[in-house]
């Protein structure tokens, strides 16, 4: 008797081992439609799974369609057991979706599907994104409001900013030492909004260099802003009454890439010895490569730009650096037009609003109120 | 001055304005806008780089025509550029042998092989003791085609069955044993190694001269600098790990994190929240036609 009791202790150990790994097989499957996408028609899919289990995900179109396989989820796909994929169903296709473990040898170990099937649906407007829209609203219509003003009002007072109050000088230091200006407008195409600040930038130091009859190089390193640099700067040399001194060579195109654009730039200061420095647009590692060689010349250096890890290289190297907002504000600051004027005065009551709303969020997620803060949350 | 102004300034309107809400819009046609428009603006400035080509050419070829001071670096910049253009789209190399059958001498011919691959024996003999129906290509690439048939005559010398084979026009660009590759590998990656490992020095001379100790801004920058730098690496775990727990806070790991995390990250937004309202401003005016002298008007 006591044998046989043996005998069944044994085989109860033997059937709770081998349906350990059943047991232990947590599974978890969840779907919903994506808050954020082009077309509506994404599906986030978290699957929670055992290390080393092959799971299988499935997709069935319809309520009642058939499961098919949609991919097998490798173990990269898995962060801590936890599998976070994105994945582009038919709109108005109710679409279930189930996972299966599998062990290495195939076998069946466990298996969920989701509860409903997930809907995803085309729609004209992201409410998720409404704060962003609100916005974008209200400072457009505080730009819009000032720049209105600004047509009626005599003048705006603009703060002084020394590095674009030091433009004029720079250009005049190079007219009395009888040597060239330099001026770089980023190594960035078109498309980016810093450079085309920057070629509006040059618009305004043509002006100037027209105006003292100085020699001007603007090394590009993209065709698209060769033309455009071209163009602007054959504008200012014919609104100063000079076209005469106007020459397209003036503007021209070195390389590509990033590198050797900055061995061609440094090339040019080292030959050339320029008495005036400008990089104003968007700059990558070759900043300090520039700063540095312009520093070592001696020649006076007016950097700017919105990259914010080129911002502190640009402020060691060069004499003054336009740090953000202020590179963005030089067009208007330079050109006294009363509507450019009148939109920096916007940007800066839209500035004030949000140092108003960063005071307030403190204060309010310090008392434990988050409310507040989730206004601000972008999706 | 309707092509050079109102149409510009429709087409800049229209596109910034419906690239805007698209971003408020997941339906079709407006989700995949920015993708398209990224796409166009690739196109457009893939032709526009002929006129840059040309612009250099004729500049540096001026240089070189009226023997201008420093002509010879333009004849190193034009050589560069007429170099690349025929190894692009003249001369490719990419050489190599594709073995069917091994042959009798198999010894040998596995010896031969491994011998050019650099590889021992062993392993060659693994790789082609069964060979396909299409035989299987040896990986060493030759630049001229003279090199793959001396090492083919040497194969079958030895009674193997070979085929000389030369890669495609267009995986030239990537594939080894070309003299596209060769210009990219040997002559270029090390110039702008040159160039990026420049920033060492350049790093140097710049912290020399932002540490100088001129007034309290320049001396709080050496002491964050400093602490940084130190708490950064094991000697500073070690000068401070003796504080008491009270003192923890001054641990130079603990305080160089604070400084990062706070006072660092605080600066930075205040400069993220300045640019992201330039660059509305910009937008703004640009959309609206306010800005239009990057078109090259007043």
């Amino acid at each position: 008797m006591e044998e046989i009791m043996q005998t069944f202790k044994h085989l109860l150990l033997l059937v709770l081992m081998l349906s350990l790994p059943l047991q232990a097989q947590i599974l978890n499957l969840e779907a919903a439609a994506a808050e954020t996408s082009a077309y509506g028609d994404l599906v986030n899919i978290s699957v929670t799974a055992q290390e080393g289990a092959l799971s299988h995900l499935l997709y069935s179109s319809g309520e009642e369609g058939p499961w098919e396989e949609l991919r097998v989820l490798s173990p990269e796909d898995f962060t801590e057991g936890l599998a976070e994929i994105g994945l582009k169903i038919d709109n108005y296709t109710p679409t279930r979706f189930k996972v299966e473990a599998l062990s290495p040898d195939g076998v069946l170990l466990a298996s969920t599907e989701t509860r409903e099937a997930v809907t995803t649906v085309e729609h004209w407007f992201n409410a998720k994104r409404t704060n962003m829209l609100l916005a974008i609203l209200l400072i457009s219509g505080l730009i819009i409001y000032y720049i209105e003003r600004a047509k009626a009002a005599k003048e705006i007072y603009l703060r002084p900013i020394a590095g674009l109050k030091a433009f004029e000088e720079a250009v005049g230091r190079a007219t009395e030492m009888g040597k060239s200006v330099l001026f770089v407008p980023g190594i960035q195409d078109l498309d980016q909004v810093e450079t085309i600040a920057g070629v509006i930038i040059l618009g305004h130091v043509s002006k100037m260099t027209a105006r003292y009859e100085t020699s001007l190089n603007v090394p590009v390193s993209r065709s698209l802003v060769m033309e455009a640099s071209r163009e602007i700067v054959h504008e200012s040399y014919l609104a100063e009454g000079r076209p005469d001194l106007f020459n397209p060579d003036m503007v021209h195109y070195l390389t590509d890439d990033q590198f050797a654009f900055a061995a061609g730039v440094n090339g040019i200061m080292l030959r050339e010895k320029p008495a005036a420095l400008f990089f104003q647009g968007k700059f990558f590692a070759e900043s300090l490569i520039l700063a540095e060689t312009g520093n070592s010349i001696g020649a006076i250096q007016i950097a700017g730009t919105a990259s914010p890890a080129q911002i502190p290289f640009f402020v060691t190297a060069c004499d003054y650096t336009l740090i953000g907002e202020e590179f963005f504000a030089a067009s208007a600051y330079l050109g006294k037009d009363p509507k450019l004027v009148g939109s920096i005065k916007g940007q800066d009551i839209a500035k004030a609003v949000i140092m108003i709303s960063i005071g307030l969020g403190v204060i309010l997620q310090s008392f434990g109120f988050t409310a507040f803060r989730e206004l601000f949350r972008v999706m | 001055m309707l092509l050079k102004r109102y149409i510009p300034l429709a087409i800049v309107f229209l596109v910034g304005s419906v690239t805007l809400i698209s971003w408020f819009i997941p339906h079709r046609p407006f989700g995949s806008l920015e993708i398209h428009s990224t796409q166009w603006f690739d196109i457009i400035a893939s032709f526009a780089m002929i006129l840059g080509a040309l612009n250099l050419l004729k500049l540096q070829g001026t240089k070189i025509v009226q023997r201008r001071k420093g002509w010879l670096y333009s004849v190193a910049a034009v050589s560069g550029f007429f170099l690349t253009l025929v190894f692009a789209f003249l001369m490719k190399g990419g050489h190599y042998v594709v073995i069917s059958e091994v042959g009798s001498n198999s010894a040998e011919v596995y010896q031969a092989i491994g011998d050019q691959l650099n590889l021992p024996f062993g392993v060659v003999a693994g790789q082609y003791e069964s060979l396909s129906e299409n035989g299987k290509t040896i990986p060493k690439y030759f630049y001229t085609e003279r090199g793959a048939r001396a090492f083919e005559s040497d194969l079958n010398s030895l009674g193997a069955m070979t085929a000389h084979q030369e890669v495609a026009w267009g995986g030239h660009l990537q594939g080894s044993g070309t003299y596209f590759h060769w210009l990219f590998s040997y002559v270029f990656t090390p110039l702008s190694a040159t160039m990026f490992a420049l920033l060492a020095f350049f790093v140097a001379s710049a912290s020399y001269r932002a540490f100088k100790i001129r007034n309290v801004e320049a001396t709080v920058l050496l002491v964050a600098g400093v602490i940084l730098m130190i708490g950064r690496v094991p000697l500073g775990h070690f000068l401070t790990s003796w504080f008491p727990s009270w003192l923890q806070w001054l641990h130079l790991p603990n305080l160089q994190e604070w400084i990062y995390q706070y006072p660092n990250v605080a600066g930075a937004r205040a400069i993220m929240i300045g640019i992201a309202l330039g660059l509305v401003g910009t937008s703004l005016r640009v959309i609206l036609g306010i800005e239009k002298s990057f078109m090259g008007e007043k």
